[in-house]
């Protein structure tokens, strides 16, 4: 009789359902337990989860997933000294951090969550070799596009410094040299400064191609310490060469000559840059 | 006494004379000098200017040179360090002026 009692005991215990207990504290403490991934550290000597699940309307609860692989013990030290039945319950809805403080503080802190549009959560690119850390970085470009052309319209100031062909072919050619470059040859000039020209011979252009057209050679005007020019389009004086140079200078710096349109202007006078600097040689023939 | 008006910006002055003695016209002296009419003339001296300077000058110097005509004998160069308020005229000496 008593073996049949257990028997039936037994019989009724493997196959009656589970019934739900509900242990207010238990349970749902146990899973925001398990929810909770900040500020808490699980050690081994935690209570194993509990069996009771809540269900709602008596319904068979789906099956549990398999059990997690057992942690490897943590060394001594280093567990969490409090225990879990002090924690504060985690308000509900959202994410949250815990603020810092006693650890018994029963308040959290909302975290609002942004969603990230900027691309890859990879974190922030890695500093070139070059660059030191918290230096501004430089724009990186794209990948995909080539590299842009260089604008083939002359600027203000290139720094090509070459003429553009040698003086023989120039005059072969009838071209313009440009000593600083063919940007250079046109562009503002500074305030006060004024287009003039000259006519001089080979050796002479020579001279201004050799200093860059930088400044008025110091060799020209000889002993007499003065060079002449004239306004733009004044015709070529008699006895200069048939190289023009056309070059700006500043308008203080020239003095009336003997005819109109004709100036001079004191040597030394190297200090004094000039600016646009041509020079034309005739068509040879 | 005749005299010529000079400048001294870079002046030529050639004499009469010498252009008999070398040879060389009048015409052919006005196309070596660039110019269609001489700055002053006398009987005696041509006066040429103002020029481009000295580079100017020295091949206008050149260009006499290789018509015959002496530096300083049959012509000479006019230039200097003058205030624009001074003008400067010249005549020829004749043998009994000169010293």
């Amino acid at each position: 009789m008593v073996m049949a009692t257990l028997a039936a005991v037994a019989l009724m215990a493997c196959s009656a359902p589970r019934v739900p207990v509900a242990r207010v504290g238990g349970p749902i403490a146990a899973g925001l337990e398990g929810r909770r991934g900040i500020g808490v550290a699980h050690d081994g000597s935690e209570e194993p989860p509990s069996d009771n699940i809540l269900a709602a309307g008596g319904a068979r609860p789906p099956p549990r997933p398999p059990a997690p692989p057992p942690r490897p013990p943590r060394p001594p030290g280093r567990n969490n000294p409090r225990g879990n039945e002090n924690e504060p319950a985690r308000p509900e809805g959202g994410t949250g951090r815990r603020l810092a403080g006693p650890p018994d503080a029963p308040y959290w802190e909302p975290v609002f969550e942004i969603p990230w549009r900027g691309g890859g959560l990879q974190g922030p690119r890695p500093a070139p070799p070059g660059r030191r850390p918290g230096e501004a970085a430089e724009p990186v470009p794209p990948a995909s596009r080539p590299p842009p052309q260089q604008p083939a319209q002359p600027s203000s100031r290139p720094p090509a410094q070459t003429p553009q062909r040698s003086p023989q072919a120039a005059q072969e050619l009838g071209q313009v040299v440009y000593p600083r470059g063919p940007g250079a040859a046109i562009g503002p000039v500074p305030r006060g400064y004024v287009p003039v020209s000259r006519w001089v011979n080979e050796a002479e252009a020579k001279l201004w191609i050799a200093n860059g057209g930088t400044h008025i050679p110091g060799e020209v005007g000889g002993q007499s310490g003065r060079v002449y020019v004239t306004a733009p389009g004044a015709p070529r004086p008699g006895g200069t060469g048939p190289i023009r140079i056309d070059f700006t200078v500043d308008s203080a710096a020239l003095n009336k000559a003997g005819k109109e349109g004709w100036f001079q202007i004191v040597q030394p006078i190297q200090s004094m840059p000039i600016y646009n600097v041509t020079i034309t040689y005739p068509p040879a023939g | 006494m005749a005299t010529v008006n000079l400048t001294s910006e870079f002046g030529l002055v050639i004499r009469q004379a010498a252009l008999e003695q070398r040879g060389v016209s009048y015409r052919k002296l006005l196309d070596t000098m660039e110019v269609e009419a001489p700055l002053d003339v006398s009987e005696d001296l041509i006066s040429f200017g103002p020029h481009f300077g000295l580079e100017a000058v020295t091949e206008f110097v050149q260009r006499l040179e290789a018509l015959g005509l002496l530096n300083v004998d049959d012509f000479f160069v006019f230039t200097g360090e003058f205030p624009g308020w001074c003008g400067f005229s010249g005549f020829l000496k004749r043998d009994s002026e000169t010293t």
